[in-house]
């Protein structure tokens, strides 16, 4: 579970509103930031929490950015969850750091199960 | 609705600042959807360098800047988003710049106004009110989301202290807490340890003294308090 007290996994209203009422558009968003959050390169790096002691600037930017994607992409759990990743990297508080990384791949579990629900044919 | 002007009005020539590709190209795709012919995507720009480079040569009316940009390809920010918005003025002194920002903290929102941007904007907001901002910026005027503003307005007034001291009291204050940090009421509840209806009372108060109606937003203006990790 991602932040359970900050919202749905995914608002599917916003998600389209945010795309201007185009399914094309949050459909390519949607799978931008799953593709994003994978990447092993990019945000599939805040997934090994070990980094977060060697590259605290580079996750922090990482954190950062998947902020401004999943908030895009309409999904206040992972959200919530991804601003407290990036205050505590901010803040250099690592062990809070990776208590936080320790529940994404959960959160992100959690939301693609429910995108996936709302759009079964996207 | 998108705009439908006389074909002799001149579009708004805007350019767009976004490091993200993913956010960049469905900013511009919006924006053309918002604003019909009445706006013009001159340049979409990935690096700090491009846009001063692209703003001085192609002289936009207004810029759309996420001030975490890059300076250039692969290198991280290392300029304060005020520095860029004067570095960009430099360029094109005319230039309306509406800063795009995750972190809309109050003393950045304000900095950024000083440094001469004209607008300031969230991210994930709806493309209308993007459109809305790049109109009265370009027009002359000066738009915040509306959030945002109501945040200047406080601490204009002085009176961050008394929010934070009032959302902080008693048992509110425990309830904010674990509501910060992730917890659900059920779990609060559990934690505190409360009733559920009690916690629920005390969620309701502290929406009622930020004038928000969801959960998030409760995060987001805490963070711009400076309640967060405290």
């Amino acid at each position: 579970m991602g932040a359970p007290g900050t919202g749905p996994a995914y608002d599917p209203e916003r998600a389209l509103a945010l795309a201007g009422g185009s399914s094309a558009i949050r459909d390519r968003t949607l799978m931008g930031v799953f593709e994003f959050l994978q990447d092993p390169a990019r945000g599939g790096r805040l997934l090994d929490v070990r980094q977060y002691h060697d590259e605290v600037a580079a996750c922090y930017e990482l954190a950062h950015r998947a902020v401004g994607l999943v908030r895009q992409a309409a999904m206040p759990e992972l959200e919530a969850l991804l601003r407290a990743l990036t205050d505590a990297l901010d803040a250099r508080d690592l062990a809070k750091a990776e208590r936080l990384g320790l529940r994404l791949p959960a959160a992100i579990d959690t939301v693609r199960s429910v995108v996936s629900a709302s759009h079964p044919s996207a | 609705m998108p705009d439908r002007p006389n074909s002799g009005v001149t579009p708004i020539r805007v350019l767009i600042a976004e490091d993200e590709a993913l956010l960049r190209s469905a900013v511009a795709e919006l924006l053309q959807q918002a604003g019909g012919k009445a706006v013009l995507v001159v340049r979409t720009c990935a690096t700090r360098a491009q846009a001063l480079r692209d703003t001085r040569a192609l002289q936009p009316d207004v810029i759309l800047l996420d001030l975490r940009m890059p300076d250039t390809e692969g290198r991280p920010s290392t300029l304060a988003g005020s520095e860029t918005v004067a570095a960009l003025l430099r360029q094109h002194a005319a230039a309306k710049v509406i800063c795009l920002s995750v972190h809309a903290e109050a003393e950045i929102v304000r900095a950024c106004l000083e440094a001469g941007a004209k607008g300031f904007l969230g991210k994930g907001v709806l493309p209308a009110e993007i459109w809305t901002a790049i109109r009265i910026v370009a027009a002359g005027g000066q738009y915040i989301e509306p959030p945002l503003r109501a945040r200047l307005d406080l601490l204009a007034a002085g009176s961050e202290a008394a929010v934070r001291a009032e959302l902080l009291a008693g048992r509110r204050g425990d309830v904010l807490r674990l509501l910060l940090d992730g917890y659900s009421p059920s779990e609060i509840a559990k934690a505190l340890p409360i009733s559920k209806k009690y916690v629920d009372k005390k969620v309701a108060e502290i929406k009622s003294i930020l004038g928000v109606s969801t959960t998030i937003r409760i995060y987001r203006i805490c963070r711009q308090l400076g309640i967060v990790d405290e």
